[in-house]
Parts: structure tokens; C-alpha cells; sequence
């Protein structure tokens, strides 16, 4: 009994050693880089086959529209799967690529081509994001046709539906604006975040002490940026919904309590609320799309200041 | 030195150094997934103003990530600090830092600061989430004053200026700003104060964790239990009994005038004050009760 387990404790470093020669780190990391593409299309794929096979087959007795009923919720079904997984992809994505910012930092060492090599590696989930969001843009305007078109028979009944619809005719401006931009973040944003984070990495580990922390450090930043994001959008959202009522709808007014439907005194408030909804989003989207063009060029001269590198030799590009 | 001397685990260093990022990555979750919920539909359906429930519920979710994060905190610094004294006992070197020309206190300062020196990353992790959570609880309160309060009778505004009760309503409000703001300060020096406190009561690492963990646990109950009492009996007091005697339980208050609303809110905003207060001074009276005496068990080990 004592022997086999000491036999036992013999063989164990063995046959890890055996499984690290075999295995190492980076080939691990390199197998993980590159099969995530066919595995996320794999499992897009089974989302779509999921929600077409599983969900929404048995109509309930009250249900009057069936069709309605079925493509409709299996569209939304879908719509609300891949928003999450191409945010969770996203969200990944950005704290890859900063831990590859903060482990490639060091003074005095070629920073430019490290850059360039961390940022290759990035390519292939880069990919598999952007696949995820084209996915969910194509899902998007599936929508739209079943809902705005006679392309699949007669049009579904999508709450608000009517509202955008008569916004596109009135404005057909705003709506086009706001689907661009979010067509352009959808598509560039995972690029962007890619360039974004991995400066942020490099400028967040120019701060560690050891090469320890260099990691954790690259981490922080960009999980404080996400959250400096999201407050940015809760606090400035609450004090711009409050200075605009208290300036534009106070009590006394026609139409109290909403200071955005006062820029639109002319239309009814059901679509002054839509084109002020959609006029807010493009603000938001454009918001973030010039941060994230903007801010990794602040950072990345702030990195290259603390670095000691000179400003003409590595580009955000690198 | 001490501080050098402290080389950690991979998985404690793991903990130390993953607290903010953790701490992060859940109070930005909590927020998308608030904003995910809400605003959208907000946007496009309701028109009476987006802010109150948005921050309404931020707080909430955000309070819960403070509550939880913070609990992990206290129980690491417990766990950092409880075995300073007891394992240099166990191992038969207390004697021999005695032997030195450091003073007891300098030893059980160093020990204790830098436990604390290496936890750092976690308190700033807890003060960035209370900094966030009261920026928000602010905002909140300026939405819910302006806009249900004195947005539809902008008269009184005047008369709370005039009546004057806007002063102790602000310094009670500032007071708990800051108690609250500091918390995770105050947290971090009474669990460490506690730790010493076990780690000179215990002669073996595991004794003196687990008399940590108990009397964190004890004070935990104990602190929760006179609070809410004390809170209770302040508001079935001067609300329930003094504020409306027409239908005061208590006979006493049963012969005394109707006061004005600017007089409740004079006293509840002194009774909140000084409340605020003393609990501060408990907190600063167990944290520097709990070094000394430590410090004097310690005197009294014997290598």
C-alpha cells in the first residue's frame, strides 16, 4: 500500500513534466487562439439551431397569430443570445488583449515590435467577434424586414415598430445616421477595443514594480475603463435627464416631466419620444466610437512618456 | 524588512492582487446589466425621466458587490493578521525577537502594518466601490429632492431655507458622508486590531484564527443587533410618539403639542448627528483599545 503510493508520488512530476514537454504554454495558448474561430462559429450555429428547433413550438391556446408568435419570439430569442455572447466575447477580447499590453512591457526594450507580435495574436479572436457581431447585425435587419417589409408575407406586429417606422419617414436622417454608426461599432469596435486595451496594458504595467504585478496591473485598467464607461453612461445619463427636465419640462408645462420631447414641439409625444430615443443613441454610440479612437492615442503618449520611449517609433497601429 | 519578510502563497498573492480586479469586473457588470435592462426601455416607453430608477437600482446592485466584496476583505485581514504573534510562538522565535533592541510595540506595529501594506490593493478596491456608491446615493437624493419635492412646489425651497433646518440636515448628511466614505478604512484597522488581539491570545495559528473569526463574528451580531435596536427605539421615539401625539402609544407623549415638521426634522437631524457620532468614536475607542491591549498580552508572552 505504502509502496504503490509512493510509486504513485514517483510517477506524478513525470507525467506532468511528460505533458508540459508535450503541451507547452504557448502551444496551448496558440491551439485556444486559433480553434476559437471554428468554435464559435460552431456555436453560433447551434444558437440558430437551438432557437429553431427547441423554442417556441407548442402555441398556447390564447395565441391567436401563430406565425406572429413563432418567428417573433425565435427572432428576439435569438437577438438576446448573441447580444450576450458577442458581449462576453467583447468583454474577453479587451482584457486579453490588455494582459498582452502589460506582459510585453518593459524599459529600454524594442516595444514596437513586441506591440506588433502581441497584436498578431489578437487577430484571431478579433475575427471571431466581429463574425458574431455581423451575425447579430444580419439578425437585426432579418428583423426589420419581417417587421417593417412584405419580404416574408405580411408585416409581424413589433411593439414601437409603427412609431420608428413613421420617425424614418419624417426623419429619414436620424435613422440612417443612428444605423450607420451602429453598424460602423459594431464591425470596428472589437478592432478598436483591441488597440485600445493593448496601450492601455503597456500604460497601466509601466506603473508594477515586479513582472508580477505588470498582469494584474493591465487587468485593473482595462476593467476600471469598462466601469468608468458604465458610469460615465448611469451618472451622466441621470444629470442630463435632470437638467434638461428641470430646464425644458418643468411642472407648469404641457408636457411636464420629460425634457427631451421639448426639442420636438411640433410632433406628438409618443414619436417625439422615439426620435429623441434615437437621436440619444446616436449620441451615445458616436460618444463612444470617438473615445475609442481618441483615448488609445492619449494613453499610448502617456505610456511612451513613462516608458522613456521616443513618440515617432511605435504607432497605435503597432 | 517585515514587510519583505512576508512572502506570500502564489494563491494568497492570487487574492491580494485579484481583489481589485475582481471588485471591478462585478461593479461594472452590475452596472451594464442595469443599464442592459433599463435604459432601453426607458428610452422608448416611459416619459417621466429615466434617473431615479436607473440610479435606484445601480445602488442597489452596487451596494450588494460592496457588501459581498467587503465581507471577503474582512475575513482576509483577519486571516493576514490573526497568525503575526501566534505562529513566531508556535515556532519558538518570539523569544528571540524580544531578544532584539526593538521595543513590543515597534514589533506589533510592523507585524500589523504590514499585513495591512499587503492588502493595500484591496482597500483601494473597497474605496473606490464606496466612493461610487455614494456619488450615486447622492445623485439619487438630488433626483428624488429636485424632482418630486421641489420641482413641483418650488415654495418649498424657500421655506426650508428660511426655517433654517437645511443646516443640521447638511452636517448630519456630511457626517455619515464621510463615517460612510471611511468605512472600509475603519474596517480594515478594526479586523486588523482584532487579528493582533487573537493572534496574542492563542499560542497556535489555529487557535488564534479561529478566536478571530469568532469575535469578528460576535461583534458582527452584536454591532448589527444595538444598531437596529438603537435605531428602532430613536425612530418609535421621536416619530412614532413625540412627532404625532394624537396617537402616541406611549401615555407620556399623550399631553404634549403637535410639533411642526421643521421641528422633527431639527431633531432627528441632531438626534443623527450626534448617533453618527458616537458610533465613529466606539469605532476609533475599539481600534485603539484593541492595539493596547494586544500589545500588553504581547508583553506578557513568554518566548
Amino acid at each position: 500500500m505504502a509502496g504503490s503510493s509512493a510509486q504513485a508520488q514517483a510517477e506524478a512530476p513525470g507525467r506532468l513534466a511528460r505533458l508540459r514537454t508535450r503541451w507547452p504554454r504557448k502551444r496551448v495558448a496558440h491551439v485556444i487562439r486559433v480553434g476559437c474561430l471554428p468554435l464559435l462559429v460552431l456555436g453560433a450555429l447551434a444558437l440558430i439551431g437551438f432557437v429553431a428547433l427547441v423554442t417556441y413550438r407548442v402555441p398556447r391556446p390564447w395565441i391567436t397569430d401563430v406565425r406572429e408568435w413563432r418567428v417573433g419570439g425565435r427572432l428576439s430569442v435569438l437577438l438576446y443570445g448573441l447580444a450576450g455572447l458577442q458581449y462576453f466575447a467583447n468583454w474577453l477580447l479587451g482584457l486579453l488583449a490588455a494582459a498582452a499590453g502589460g506582459r510585453v512591457t518593459a524599459h529600454g526594450v524594442d516595444l514596437r515590435t513586441r506591440l506588433r507580435i502581441a497584436r498578431r495574436g489578437m487577430v484571431p479572436l478579433t475575427v471571431v467577434v466581429t463574425f458574431v457581431r455581423l451575425i447579430l447585425i444580419i439578425t437585426l435587419v432579418v428583423y426589420g424586414l419581417y417587421a417593417f417589409t412584405h419580404v416574408f408575407r405580411s408585416p409581424l406586429d413589433v411593439p414601437g415598430a409603427l412609431n420608428i417606422e413613421r420617425v424614418f419617414l419624417l426623419r429619414p436622417v436620424a435613422a440612417i445616421v443612428m444605423g450607420g454608426l451602429l453598424v460602423v461599432h459594431l464591425l470596428a469596435g472589437p478592432w478598436l477595443r483591441v488597440r485600445y486595451s493593448l496601450w492601455l496594458g503597456v500604460w497601466a504595467a509601466s506603473y508594477a514594480r515586479t513582472q508580477a504585478q505588470r498582469v494584474w496591473n493591465a487587468l485593473s485598467a482595462r476593467l476600471g475603463a469598462g466601469l468608468a464607461g458604465a458610469l460615465t453612461l448611469v451618472w451622466g445619463g441621470s444629470l442630463a435627464s435632470l437638467v434638461l427636465s428641470m430646464i425644458f419640462a418643468p411642472a407648469y408645462s404641457p408636457r411636464p416631466g420629460n425634457g427631451l420631447l421639448e426639442f420636438y414641439p411640433h410632433l406628438p409625444s409618443s414619436l417625439a419620444q422615439t426620435l429623441a430615443s434615437l437621436n440619444v443613441i446616436s449620441a451615445i454610440v458616436a460618444a463612444i466610437l470617438i473615445g475609442q479612437i481618441v483615448l488609445p492615442v492619449v494613453v499610448m503618449r502617456r505610456a511612451q512618456r513613462r516608458l522613456g520611449v521616443s513618440r515617432a517609433e511605435p504607432s497605435p497601429q503597432a | 524588512m517585515e514587510s519583505r519578510r512576508r512572502v506570500g502563497s502564489p494563491v494568497l498573492v492570487t487574492l491580494q492582487q485579484g481583489c481589485l480586479p475582481v471588485v471591478l469586473a462585478l461593479a461594472g457588470a452590475a452596472l451594464v446589466a442595469v443599464v442592459a435592462l433599463m435604459l432601453p426601455q426607458q428610452l422608448l416607453w416611459l416619459s417621466s425621466g429615466v434617473s431615479a430608477p436607473l440610479l435606484g437600482l445601480s445602488l442597489v446592485f452596487l451596494v450588494l458587490v460592496q457588501a459581498v466584496t467587503g465581507g471577503a476583505v474582512n475575513v482576509l485581514v483577519l486571516a493576514q493578521t490573526a497568525p503575526l504573534i501566534s505562529t513566531e510562538v508556535e515556532l519558538q522565535s518570539w523569544g528571540l525577537l524580544r531578544a532584539t533592541v526593538l521595543t513590543v510595540h515597534e514589533i506589533v506595529m510592523a507585524k500589523l502594518a504590514a499585513a495591512l501594506y499587503h492588502l493595500r490593493r484591496s482597500l483601494m478596491a473597497l474605496l473606490i466601490l464606496r466612493a461610487i456608491t455614494a456619488i450615486t446615493a447622492l445623485l439619487l437624493l438630488a433626483v428624488a429632492l429636485l424632482r418630486s419635492t421641489f420641482y413641483y412646489s418650488p415654495d418649498r425651497w424657500d421655506r426650508w431655507v428660511a426655517s433654517g433646518v437645511w443646516l443640521p440636515l447638511t452636517l448630519a448628511g456630511l457626517l455619515f458622508l464621510v463615517w460612510y466614505v471611511a468605512q472600509p478604512v475603519v474596517q480594515f484597522l478594526l479586523n486588523g486590531t482584532l487579528g493582533i488581539f487573537a493572534s496574542t491570545a492563542g499560542r497556535s495559528r489555529s487557535r488564534s484564527m479561529a478566536s478571530a473569526l469568532g469575535l469578528r463574528m460576535g461583534l458582527w451580531v452584536a454591532s448589527i443587533t444595538l444598531n437596529v435596536g438603537l435605531i428602532y427605539g430613536a425612530i418609535y421615539l421621536i416619530v412614532i410618539n413625540w412627532a404625532s401625539p394624537s396617537t402616541a402609544p406611549l401615555e407620556a407623549f399623550r399631553r404634549g403639542p403637535t410639533p411642526t415638521d421643521e421641528q422633527v426634522l431639527w431633531v432627528t437631524a441632531v438626534v443623527a448627528f450626534f448617533y453618527i457620532a458616537i458610533v465613529a468614536a466606539i469605532q476609533a475607542g475599539l481600534i485603539a483599545g484593541g492595539l493596547s491591549i494586544g500589545r500588553r498580552r504581547a508583553e506578557r508572552i513568554s518566548g
